[in-house]
């Protein structure tokens, strides 16, 4: 008898466990509506160190010279994780601007280890208001190392793509320019980057005042990106601007680089579906 | 004289199924935790919202469930070894597990090597032969040397696939072939039957095949289930229908034993099967090389397909679609699968109560035969 009063309890909890469950169902259901139904694909800026959620207005500008226009929004990270953010995303924009800039934005392994955990906030923030399965990524200097930090420790695969990545004057090895010196940023993104995504498009981009750095970041660190990128992702290409707004810190000014990003990155959707 | 060293042998096969049978009821409910809980789109994480932190358990859960049942075949190996050589040589035991541990080793061309686990009806063929014909090898020295060479044989079958290559079913035929399908039901459910695939694992029921995500962007799309380009599908009909309760539709049987008074039996297997573990009640009743089950355990799964494709054709139920959580319990796969569609869970419930019906009086024949053996 006490056996099938405890069969007879078993059914019961398991006929009660359809009600949540299809709750549940329900609203995991919805979210995947919105989600395949979604059109949108940001493209996500993070500035280097020392800057803010305004380093690339600039750049912007001579971006949104051509149609269609581009809705900029930006976002800053504290350093208790919190959000603040700056603008809107237009409805009908496909494929607005998004700036992730940090409270603390310096220097360093230890903090920029602690921005990637930021971003990761930050993009799970983004997605869970704007419902957007892919974007693109552009980062300058520290901003390309904290991408692809991000991409090798937090990147969900499954429920997110990256088409392409643009990273300009990023120091993959930090201001060290023997490649046999690695520094620590390097080893960590080195011994990483089998988990990066291999659909990825990779774009580094150098600029060289001379024949040696951008004036800050050595020729040599940028191009040790190769050893992270090259044989993980779909494909990898270097760039070298060279010429006046070279040095580091004038690259996101310079005509060439916003060209390069015009072509690679905010037209790669028309080209996915020429 | 064949009949009756037969029917010795089953005996002996059941009696070691009921020793091995605790420990496969807990590898059943260690699997049981890790597809509802450990898993980041398990059942209970999902409907309870439960906050998922398990990824180091989610990895290593797996593995030691595999070395867990790798285990038990050992010793479902070392126990019948014991009892078919009626305990002459206390050595046979050791060089049955010795073959076995031999052939199980997969050496993987990165030097990754897994365990590979071997069919319940390779265990029984080797316990066997060890039995009878290791007595007529004179020493023990020799007898190991024998074992080790033919566990090497073994894993190099093993390694060329010749044991495992089973017939499958095509998953990228867009429509049901019915003439392909009920064969290859047949086949798979003869195979569980007869211990050559392994009962442990659930059935996943993922939305993998070209048919079934046509229809799942159709329904995203259309944010209907009405007009789906493929509603008779792999998916459709045969994942969602042919496993209620695990492989052979057990669900059925499950509730047989109730009306048949078997409510130990029941208690025991009631929840695991409702999430699609059969592996302990396959194993004690026991439905493996019973020839008394045989039938149930094949028609039943034909029949709740034909159910679940007749309600689907009338228009009274609508075909699952969505991806339902890891370890939804049988009963609620179509009702989930399709958000939440009344007819579906009716088909369900139908095919269930025919697998029930189906079961019934091959059930009470096997009652009726033990009970019998028992006087």
């Amino acid at each position: 008898m006490k056996t099938k009063h405890w069969i007879n309890l078993i059914i019961l909890a398991l006929i009660l466990l359809a009600f949540p469950a299809y709750n549940a169902m329900k609203t995991t259901v919805h979210s995947e509506r919105v989600w395949h139904n979604s059109r949108l694909s940001p493209i996500i800026f993070i500035p280097g160190s020392s800057a803010d959620q305004d380093r690339f207005d600039d750049l912007f500008k001579q971006l949104r010279a051509t149609k269609p226009r581009h809705s900029v929004f930006k976002i800053t990270v504290s350093t208790t994780g919190k959000i603040k953010t700056t603008g809107t995303i237009a409805t009908r924009d496909q494929e607005p601007f998004i700036v992730i800039a940090f409270q603390n934005n310096q220097d360093g392994y230890n903090n920029i280890a602690k921005q990637t955990h930021w971003l990761q906030i930050a993009i799970t923030y983004l997605i869970k208001n704007y419902n957007f399965n892919n974007f693109s990524a552009v980062g300058h200097s520290n901003g390309g190392l904290i991408w692809t930090w991000y991409l090798e420790k937090y990147f969900d695969r499954n429920n997110l793509t990256i088409n392409t990545l643009m990273t300009i004057g990023t120091p993959y090895n930090s201001l060290e320019s023997n490649p046999k010196n690695q520094t620590a940023i390097f080893r960590q993104l080195y011994q990483g980057r089998n988990r990066l995504p291999d659909n990825l498009i990779v774009y580094a981009i150098a600029g060289t005042k001379n024949y040696r750095s951008d004036g800050i970041v050595p020729y040599q660190s940028v191009e040790a990106g190769k050893y992270i990128y090259q044989n993980q992702v779909k494909k990898y290409t270097q760039i070298t601007v060279t010429g006046e707004g070279s040095t580091h810190s004038s690259l996101l000014d310079n005509p060439q680089i916003a060209r390069l990003i015009q072509e690679n990155v905010v037209e790669y959707l028309k080209k996915l579906f020429v | 004289m064949f009949k009756f060293r037969y029917h010795n042998f089953l005996t002996i096969l059941r009696s070691t199924f009921q020793d091995i049978y605790p420990i496969i009821l807990i590898d059943a409910y260690l699997r049981l935790i890790n597809n509802t809980l450990f898993n980041p789109n398990g059942f209970f994480v999902k409907t309870f919202h439960l906050g998922w932190k398990y990824s180091t358990l989610n990895r290593l859960f797996p593995q030691l469930i595999n070395i867990l049942e790798l285990l038990i075949l050992l010793f479902f190996g070392y126990l019948l070894t014991q009892k078919l050589s009626q305990h002459s040589q206390p050595d046979f035991s050791f060089n049955t597990v010795l073959i076995l541990i031999i052939a199980s080793i997969n050496l993987a061309p990165d030097g990754h090597n897994t365990w590979y686990q071997p069919p319940i009806l390779l265990v029984i063929l080797i316990s066997w032969l060890v039995a009878k014909l290791f007595k007529k090898i004179p020493w023990p020295t020799l007898r190991v040397s024998v074992a080790l060479i033919a566990g090497f044989v073994l894993n190099q079958l093993q390694q060329s696939d010749v044991l495992i290559k089973l017939p499958g079913i095509s998953t990228s035929a867009r429509h049901i072939n019915w003439w392909a399908l009920v064969p290859l039901v047949i086949g798979r459910n003869l195979a569980t039957w007869c211990g050559l695939i392994n009962p442990f694992a659930e059935t996943k029921q993922t939305v993998t095949t070209p048919a079934a995500t046509a229809n799942l962007s159709a329904a995203l799309s259309h944010q209907s289930l009405s007009h789906l380009p493929f509603a008779l599908n792999l998916h459709s009909i045969y994942t969602s229908y042919a496993f209620l309760g695990g492989i052979g539709c057990t669900l059925g049987l499950v509730f047989a034993l109730l009306i048949v008074q078997k409510e130990q039996l029941v208690l025991q297997n009631i929840l695991l099967s409702s999430f699609g573990f059969n592996a302990p009640l396959l194993l004690r009743v026991p439905v493996l090389f019973n020839i008394r089950l045989l039938v149930p355990f094949i028609i039943s799964p034909l029949v709740s397909m034909l159910i679940g494709a007749l309600f689907i054709s009338l228009n009274w139920a609508q075909p699952a679609v969505y991806q339902i959580f890891a370890g939804t319990p049988s009963f609620l796969i179509n009702f989930l699968g399709t958000n939440g569609n009344w007819g579906s869970l009716v088909a369900t419930l139908l095919a269930i109560a025919c697998s029930t019906a189906i079961y019934l009086p091959f059930v009470k024949a096997e009652v009726k035969y033990e009970n019998q053996t028992l006087d």
